[in-house]
């Protein structure tokens, strides 16, 4: 028992024995129990049941997306002769077929379950390459200020100008729609928010004393930038980090609606909706389900981001 | 104020500008051979050059831009590839369907939004709030087009309350209401969201105390004390709003097939009809920037704090 208190205490609603926590102390043990941030950061997090069901939700997501082959009751591709009704219509659920089949005759649920590593594959490495354009430039005007930080901030509300759906869609449409075009292309309309906050945070941060003594002791400013401002913004990029893959994944399933986000046959989900549109009337379950996964990704990753944020930041809380 | 005002609508100049030479750069000298995407796959050597020397394609990039700004500024966004129609006629034909959802959605965002916000705030913790919390990060994390579907389906195929039709221009204004509650679904749960929690932030101060303390009617309380000093993140939300869905929404204009300019836009993507990509994505920026300029300015009228200079 590392801690002494004073008199008769009630924690968490429990009465401290005094007694045994007097005979417990010796003079050089430390008065309070050391706890590192990350340690705090976790105890809150794993208090927000939101935030846990999100990153339960994100592991099975990420699980189910790895294994896909081994966890896909069938073959995504293969176009099943039960799989349609002699009218050619998709057949709904059942014990062979759970979620039913589509418009091919393919197995709906392991076109979900395949379709989960495109949104996770172009969903996390878009959003991590607009996070390093951010963090890269977000620095560099942050630090740097005068005409670098005039030339990035002006450039970011050049981009904010854009109608981000459209000029994606342009430029997909131009280089060919593919995987990385995509990862790519989302990653270049996304980099303006990730900027903007590490501007604003390194503004923040450079003005702190620990920056000038570090400057005093004759670090060069890539030290200075790598050691002593980096580390101070690892908690909003986690934080955006969560939520920007939010962002990205709905990014992809609009593209992918659209008929530019990867092409068939390999299963996306925005492509599967837009395959069982025509069909949605008479067969529902085309649209609903793929639209669930999007849903519930994009969800967990909110939750996870809303979640790091309150713990990062009790003083901010959402509440 | 008013050399505030100049600088900024000097700046808008300049940021379209960039929008435009990007947009030029990347749409119109990438993709090689546009003589054949005008003419046809069939067309003959001697049409595709003179194709080619009519369009300006043969030129070095830097003057076929120039010529595209000279044109601008004129207010001639060149010609359709497909139709041969100006695009600025193009776009402005297509405009009253894309405004008009605009005007719904934006009208069921606040609609929705507000009052839930509100409800949210004042009754924090209530069963009400944490419902109207799980219909926030519901309505922020479900795809738009995905949300059209489903209400489509819902109240327009099993229960008749909507036509399942397309748009039918502004003297039936009954068939924009469907598009405009999916674009207002989505948006309420934001604004409720940063209604919320920017009216908790207001609720515990002083003057909102003193207010109470005076013994003024909750009504009061809550519209003059509390709702005027909340607003502003509402404000910024309906500026970026009002600049987007006048663009045109892309996909909620495909999944209802409405004839809007974003709806244009995509078929234009389809058939690799660059003059009406461009002029869209120009005439949007346009917008999306003097709604920005809007917000700035409807800040000061309605916070006096706020200064610029």
């Amino acid at each position: 028992m590392a801690y002494l208190p004073p008199h008769d205490m009630v924690a968490d609603g429990e009465v401290v024995d005094l007694e045994k926590t007097r005979a417990d102390w010796s003079a050089d043990s430390p008065l309070v129990e050391h706890r590192s941030t990350w340690n705090e950061v976790r105890l809150r997090f794993r208090k927000d049941k939101f935030a846990l069901a999100g990153l339960v939700t994100i592991v099975v997501l990420v699980i189910v997306a790895v294994f896909a082959k081994w966890i896909a009751p069938h073959n995504p591709l293969t176009q099943y002769d039960s799989g349609l009704t002699m009218d050619g219509m998709p057949v709904g659920s059942s014990r062979h077929f759970w979620l039913g089949t589509d418009t091919l005759g393919r197995d709906l649920l392991s076109r979900i379950i395949y379709g989960a590593r495109v949104s996770l594959v172009i969903g996390i490495c878009a959003n991590g390459f607009a996070l390093v354009l951010g963090v890269i430039f977000g620095l560099m005007a942050g630090f740097f200020r005068g005409w670098v930080e005039t030339l990035i901030m002006r450039a970011t509300d050049v981009m904010m100008a854009f109608p981000i759906y459209l000029f994606a869609m342009a430029l997909i449409s131009v280089l060919k729609p593919g995987l990385w075009i995509l990862v790519v292309v989302i990653g270049i309309v996304y980099w303006t928010p990730m900027t903007r906050v590490i501007h604003g945070e390194v503004l923040s941060i450079r003005e702190k004393e620990f920056v000038d003594a570090a400057r005093l002791t004759g670090c060069t400013n890539r030290r200075i930038l790598f050691r002593h401002l980096l580390p101070h913004l690892v908690a909003p990029i986690i934080v955006y980090t969560s939520l920007g893959i939010a962002t990205t994944v709905l990014f992809e399933a609009v593209l992918s609606y659209i008929g530019l986000g990867v092409q068939p046959p390999t299963p996306s989900w925005g492509q599967m909706i837009s395959d069982g549109q025509p069909y949605y009337l008479s067969a529902p379950h085309l649209v609903i389900y793929p639209g669930l996964a999007i849903t519930l990704t994009v969800l967990a990753f909110n939750l996870v981001g809303d979640g790091l944020r309150d713990a990062f930041d009790p003083q901010q809380r959402r509440r | 104020m008013g050399k505030y005002l100049v600088r900024r609508c000097l700046w808008m100049v300049v940021v379209l500008f960039f929008v435009s030479l990007i947009t030029f750069l990347l749409v119109y000298a990438v993709p090689a051979n546009k003589a054949k995407s005008i003419a046809g796959t069939k067309a003959s050597p001697e049409v595709l050059a003179r194709i080619t020397k009519e369009y300006g394609f043969d030129k070095p990039v830097y003057e076929q831009y120039g010529i595209y700004v000279w044109h601008l500024l004129h207010g001639n966004l060149g010609f359709s590839y497909q139709t041969q129609q100006p695009v600025a006629t193009s776009i402005w034909q297509r405009f009253p369907a894309t405004v008009m959802i605009a005007v719904f959605g934006i009208f069921f965002e606040l609609l929705i939004g507000i009052p839930i916000g509100m409800v949210s705030a004042l009754r924090q913790y209530s069963f009400r709030d944490r419902a109207f919390t799980v219909f926030s990060l519901l309505g922020i994390a479900a795809p738009s087009f995905w949300l059209g579907m489903i209400l489509m389906y819902a109240l327009a195929f099993k229960i008749h309350v909507f036509p399942l039709g397309s748009y039918s221009g502004w003297g039936h204004p009954w068939s924009g209401v469907l598009p405009g509650l999916t674009l207002g679904l989505g948006g309420a749960a934001w604004y409720s969201r940063m209604l919320r929690s920017s009216m908790l932030d207001i609720l515990n101060t002083d003057y909102v105390k003193a207010a109470r303390a005076k013994g003024l009617p909750e009504r009061t309380v809550v519209s003059r004390h509390i709702l005027r000093n909340a607003w502003s993140p509402i404000i910024t939300l309906l500026g970026i709003d009002v600049g987007w869905f006048l663009g045109g929404v892309l996909v909620i204009e495909v999944v209802f097939g409405i004839p809007g300019i974003g709806q244009q836009a995509w078929q234009a993507i389809l058939n690799q009809d660059t003059p009406i990509i461009m002029g869209t994505v120009v005439f949007a920026a346009m917008l999306i920037v003097i709604a920005n300029l809007v917000t700035d300015i409807a800040y000061t009228w309605l916070d006096p704090r706020v200064k610029y200079s």
